[in-house]
């Protein structure tokens, strides 16, 4: 095997002293898709903001090695430009900051030179027709009075844009209707490449449907309690997630 | 077993008079100081009480500050109030035992009875009842589980014979007597209000009531109440507040002051329905320490004028202050009532939330004060205040002010101010209710945030007195 | 033009009935204004300065602010100073003033054709004595307090603008005042909007100098008298130089449907207080106010507004934000009043303001004061620094945490800066704010 693009190693994360992930170990490759399921308060989210840097997600053990590097001090701009990318569950608006200002500061940083003008819009120009995303969004301030749906498509716009080799989806499924789930996944789909790997967080299993996991895991309590290939979310979606928790944990060591 | 508590209270008959409140005794007051303040009344108060040297001096300098400091030019009206023209001292009974109900007189006994106070304490729905008659507490009495953990609740008055020190160590620390001029004047004629002790880590389940009556015409009610919850304690205090109506103002003057130490939980609520006639004038102010939990909840719907702005100064890091404010203002009332935070150290926070309803002439004001020192980094405050103005004869104003000396910091301040939104009208008449019907309804959904954090009986109490606010308004 | 002998530029003016009557005499003024001067001169004996017992100068430092001995110079040949903006763009005409007299002034020809005056006061006021008379000081009195008193004696700086009825000036009016440091103005803009007309003015005021100059004083009135459905753009960049301490008493009476935006953008001076008081007394009238500032340094910014709903149906929306970094302070006081009679009436504040450092405060106040039911009012304020949400949001993107700060304080002022008049001074804004958060800081460090 070659060297892992995200190794996780029994990581554990706190929000304001309050430990919700608590030694969660994950090995991920250059072109797989992974998925982590689980209930509400499992720690997905906690995962997601920590991957990234958020400041208020304090690691208080473990590693997370990203192309062989421990990037648990980098702040986020640098896991960004190293080629991390978290679609955001909830996405922050900034007003007064508009879109494109906003994607060329960040195409930028990506590149690590300023983009030509006329470069970047011919990006801009590819990905927003791929998404089927009208021009003027992008005149808009970011995220600002964007509704629930046209905030998921400014993060997967910023995905295609961005070409990250990490991506990480938090919960990009949640509050879509099927239309913009489609759009959405065809997406990342688009984006889906031997060289890179996405990490999609999700509740539901309905957003697997249109893209493939290889790898399916189950949080629980903070830890990954079961992984198993596509048809364990198949057998999440029929059964619930009790029994499935129930199993694994009459297995695991007292 | 809480859940199970029903509240007894009837649909009252709507009366002409939307005041049900404003009989009174005839009976003679055992003492009765002539009207007038000078330094011989503060002297025979204290020698009625047979108090110590210090609290004689103390009164003594309070009158000093009280005819130094000037009238207040903000806020409401106070031109009208003549200190000449009122009794500070009225003592309804000499039946001096607070704890025996028989022993009360039997006038005194009626008028509680009317206004439903014994009703409650039988019913095991208070862990302590106070009631004040005019100058006096006339009954005083505490669970006996709660005695037997320590807890002291008791007049002032009996708190400062029977715990001295307890007293004189915390009494006007929180409140000092120049801090303003009618804490001053609280400080030179005090008499009566609640003294409360919870030890170290007791909780009080169920609330500590004390209830106000004003009954004597030309009357000043000047009670001081002192709560001190140790570390981690927690405890409940509500008061209710009544007097008669006559042709001539009263004057109520309070001051309360609390020390929530560590950790500790106090929650104040007033029940504010005095007579027309009442000038209502109180200081309320409490200091919560780190990871104190310090809550005033404050109904204020009668008055002819009240200026009381509860105060939580957060001393350490972790205390939290709320306010929870509903005013109702009606022909001839000014509601000028607010909260003040103040935050002293990192890390605290607070929130202000105020309901006013203004009707018939009546007049409200929100005034309120969130100060950040420079290094109370982290701290949050939130302030919301919604004004609904019921006529177009009334007034709402809304005067918060801000004082942020501290970059790191999260503080943030909404208000509104409307009318009954004419859909929610429309909505509700379509479905066959009249519209005095409707706008009650929405009056009620307007003031129920904080009607909801309130003891059940309380809560029906206050809706019940707003909606009888409005007969007297809207018929 | 012919000018009466000029005042010594070193001279200390203390306000006299000589001091008047010789400005009055150099501006060439008709008796009529030296007579009401000097009735303001009288005012101005009459009063007091206003005083910290007073709500709206509580928080006022008024330590340091020259109260007395004012050089106010009054200086043919003199030049703008270079810290003036050019504001660019195509005008419809200008006026400029520098330490004391007229330097410029320019209107297009077929405007003046069709009536609209764009002239120096004190000219207005010899060859249209009858239309000045009847509006100077009739929107801003002489006696709203001693500032306004001392200004409507010894102003220089005087602006008159005359829109003919149902006219229509598509381009911007420039009125550029300048001084050296060092020195103090006063000023008057009076706007008079008959019936229908439309048109924007922008004021841009900026001197040279360091934070070594001698303090001086700055008062400058402005008058707005807008008749029934006018729409006037008013948006005045202030840029004095850090000793200054800058007053502005800004007034408007709005007629019925009349639209006025009132915009303040404060970048100078070392203290800046302006009073911005709106009456909405015409039926259906509407005014917007922005405000917009950086604070840099110990700097004191403060705004007291009024919104006077007396007409119905009327509606009025207060914007103030701003970024303060270093010790700066700022204060808003602002007062929606709505009258019994100002019925179907919509008021509206929103004061924010960004705390970019340690030691920089904000106290913004936004008061209602309500007598009619039907209604709709709100007002918000917050103070805080930047969000650190918005940060990671950008930082997670690969910008670092600095250009992600500076975008996001950019950004925030940006929401005001849009709703300014032409795209020639949202630009010119822009670029002040960008200077402005650029200048390094000069007291990190150095607190106690």
């Amino acid at each position: 095997m070659p060297e892992p693009l995200l190794a996780i190693e029994d990581l554990h994360i706190a929000v304001e002293d309050k430990p919700i992930v608590r030694g969660l170990s994950l090995l991920i490759h250059a072109g797989e898709v992974h998925a982590i399921m689980g209930p509400n308060g499992s720690g997905k989210s906690t995962l997601a903001n920590a991957l990234m840097g958020h400041p208020r997600y304090t690691i208080t053990s473990g590693s997370v090695r990203y192309k062989g590097e421990e990037v648990i001090h980098w702040p986020p701009d640098e896991r960004a430009r190293a080629g991390m990318f978290l679609a955001f569950q909830y996405p922050t608006d900034v007003p007064g900051v508009s879109m494109i200002n906003f994607l060329r500061r960040a195409a930028s940083a990506r590149r690590g030179s300023e983009i030509p003008v006329r470069e970047f819009r011919q990006q801009l120009g590819a990905v927003l027709e791929q998404l089927h995303i009208d021009e003027q969004f992008v005149r808009r301030y970011v995220n600002d009075g964007f509704s629930g749906g046209e905030k998921k498509r400014a993060e997967i716009l910023q995905l295609g844009l961005l070409q990250p080799e990490l991506a990480i989806m938090d919960e990009t499924d949640s509050g879509l209707d099927i239309d913009a789930l489609r759009i959405v996944a065809q997406g990342i789909n688009a984006t889906r490449r031997d060289s890179n790997a996405t990490l999609l967080i999700t509740h539901y299993q309905r957003m697997l449907n249109y893209v493939t996991p290889d790898f399916v895991h189950v949080l629980a309590a903070g830890r990954i309690v079961v992984s198993g290939d596509a048809t364990l979310a198949h057998r999440l979606e029929a059964e619930g997630y009790d029994p499935i928790l129930s199993e694994a944990t009459e297995g695991a060591p007292a | 077993m809480p859940a199970a508590i029903k509240p007894d209270v009837q649909k009252p008959d709507i009366k002409k008079e939307a005041y049900e409140y404003g009989f009174h005794d005839k009976a003679a007051a055992a003492v009765k100081l002539p009207k007038g303040l000078n330094p011989d009344v503060v002297n025979t108060i204290s020698d009625l009480k047979s108090e110590p040297a210090w609290m004689r001096e103390l009164r003594l300098r309070a009158l000093q500050y009280f005819e130094q400091r000037p009238m207040p030019e903000w806020g409401g009206d106070v031109g009208a109030i003549d200190f000449n023209d009122i009794h500070y001292f009225v003592r309804a009974s000499d039946e001096r035992d607070e704890e025996n109900w028989d022993d009360v007189p039997e006038y005194i006994k009626n008028t509680y009875d009317k206004l439903g106070i014994p009703e409650a304490e039988k019913k095991g729905l208070l862990a302590g009842v106070g009631a004040q008659y005019d100058s006096e507490v006339v009954y005083h009495n505490i669970r006996k589980d709660l005695e037997a953990k320590g807890v002291v609740f008791l007049s002032t008055d009996q708190a400062l014979q029977d715990h001295e020190d307890l007293v004189r160590e915390h009494f006007s620390t929180i409140i000092p007597p120049n801090d303003n001029k009618f804490a001053a004047l609280n400080t030179a004629v005090w008499s009566g209000g609640s003294f409360i002790w919870v030890p170290e880590g007791v909780k009080v389940d169920i609330p500590l009531q004390a209830y106000f009556r004003i009954n004597s015409e030309d009357m000043g009610q000047f009670e001081r109440t002192l709560i001190i919850a140790e570390p981690g304690a927690e405890v409940h205090y509500v008061e209710g507040c009544t007097a008669p109506i006559y042709s001539s103002d009263s004057l109520h003057s309070a001051v309360v002051e609390i020390i929530a130490k560590k950790g500790a939980n106090v929650r104040y609520t007033t029940i504010q329905n005095w007579s027309n006639n009442v000038y209502n004038l109180v200081t309320k102010r409490a200091a919560a320490y780190e990871g104190a939990v310090m809550t005033w909840i404050d109904g204020n719907l009668g008055s002819k004028l009240t200026m009381k702005y509860p105060a939580v100064y957060l001393m350490e890091p972790g205390a939290h202050g709320e306010v929870l404010s509903v005013a109702f203002a009606g022909q001839g009332q000014h509601q000028d009532a607010g909260a003040k935070m103040v935050h002293g150290a990192p890390h605290t926070s607070s929130i202000i939330t105020s309901k006013s309803l203004a009707i018939d002439g009546g007049r409200t004001s929100y005034r309120g004060l969130v100060k950040v020192y420079e290094g109370a980094a982290g701290c949050r405050s939130n302030v919301r205040c919604d004004a609904l103005m019921l006529d177009d004869q009334s007034r709402s104003d809304t005067y918060p002010y801000m004082e942020i000396d501290e970059n790191r910091v999260d503080i943030g301040h909404e208000a509104t101010v409307s009318k009954v939104g004419e859909e929610k009208l429309f909505y509700l008449m379509s479905r066959g209710l009249t519209e005095s019907e409707a706008t009650k309804m929405i009056v009620n959904g307007f003031v129920e945030p904080i009607i909801k954090e309130l003891p059940m009986e309380y809560a029906v109490e206050l809706n019940r007195l707003v909606e009888l606010q409005m007969d007297g308004a809207i018929g | 033009m012919v000018h009466a002998p000029a005042l010594d530029q070193r001279l200390t003016i203390v306000p006299s009935r000589d001091a008047v009557e010789t400005l009055a005499a150099s501006l060439d003024e008709p008796a009529w204004l030296r007579d009401h001067r000097l009735s303001a001169l009288a005012t101005f004996e009459s009063l007091s300065w206003p005083s910290a017992e007073e709500e709206e100068w509580r928080r006022t430092p008024m330590d340091g602010v020259p109260l007395e001995g004012w050089a106010l110079p009054h200086e043919e040949d003199t030049d703008l100073p270079a810290a003036l903006a050019p504001l660019g763009g195509d005008d419809a005409g200008l006026l400029s003033h520098s330490n004391g007299s007229t330097t410029e002034q320019a209107l297009d020809e077929a405007l003046a054709a069709q009536g609209v005056l764009l002239l120096p006061l004190s000219q207005a006021a010899r060859e249209y004595e009858a239309l000045v008379r009847a509006h100077l000081n009739t929107v801003t009195p002489v006696g709203y307090d001693r500032f306004t008193a001392l200004s409507a004696a010894l102003w220089s700086q005087g602006l008159f603008c005359y829109l003919p009825r149902g006219l229509t000036v598509e381009r911007p009016l420039l009125h550029y005042l300048g001084k050296r440091a060092g020195a103090s103005a006063l000023g008057h803009t009076l706007v008079v909007a008959e019936a229908g007309s439309t048109a924007t003015l922008i004021e841009s005021c900026a001197s040279d100098g360091t934070s070594t100059s001698a303090p001086s004083l700055t008062h400058h009135t402005i008058e707005l008298a807008l008749d029934a459905a006018t729409r006037v753009q008013l948006a005045r960049i202030q840029h004095w130089d850090p000793t200054t301490n800058a007053f502005l008493t800004a007034c408007a009476r709005l007629g019925r449907d009349a639209n006025l935006l009132l915009a303040s953008v404060d970048f100078g001076a070392r203290l800046s207080k302006e009073r911005l008081e709106i009456d909405l007394s015409g039926s259906g009238s509407h005014a917007d106010l922005l405000g917009l500032f950086v604070g840099r340094d110990a700097q004191h910014i403060e705004h007291n507004t009024r919104q006077n709903h007396s007409g119905v149906g009327g509606s009025s929306d207060l914007l103030i934000k701003g970024a303060l970094d270093d010790q700066a302070a700022a204060v808003q006081y602002g007062v929606v009043k709505i009258l019994a009679e100002g019925q179907k009436t919509a008021g509206f504040q929103t004061m924010r303001n960004l705390l970019l450092s340690e030691g920089a405060s904000a106290d913004p106040i936004p008061v209602l004061e309500i007598e009619a039911d039907d209604v709709q009012c709100s007002h918000a304020a917050a103070v805080g620094p930047v969000d650190p949400d918005h940060i990671f949001y950008l930082q997670s993107r690969g910008i670092p945490p600095e250009p992600a700060e500076r975008m996001v304080v950019q950004g925030f002022l940006e929401i005001v800066a849009q709703r300014l008049p032409g795209q020639h001074l949202r630009e010119a804004v822009a670029h002040l704010i960008e200077a402005k958060l650029d200048t390094p800081r000069t007291r990190e460090g150095t607190e106690p």
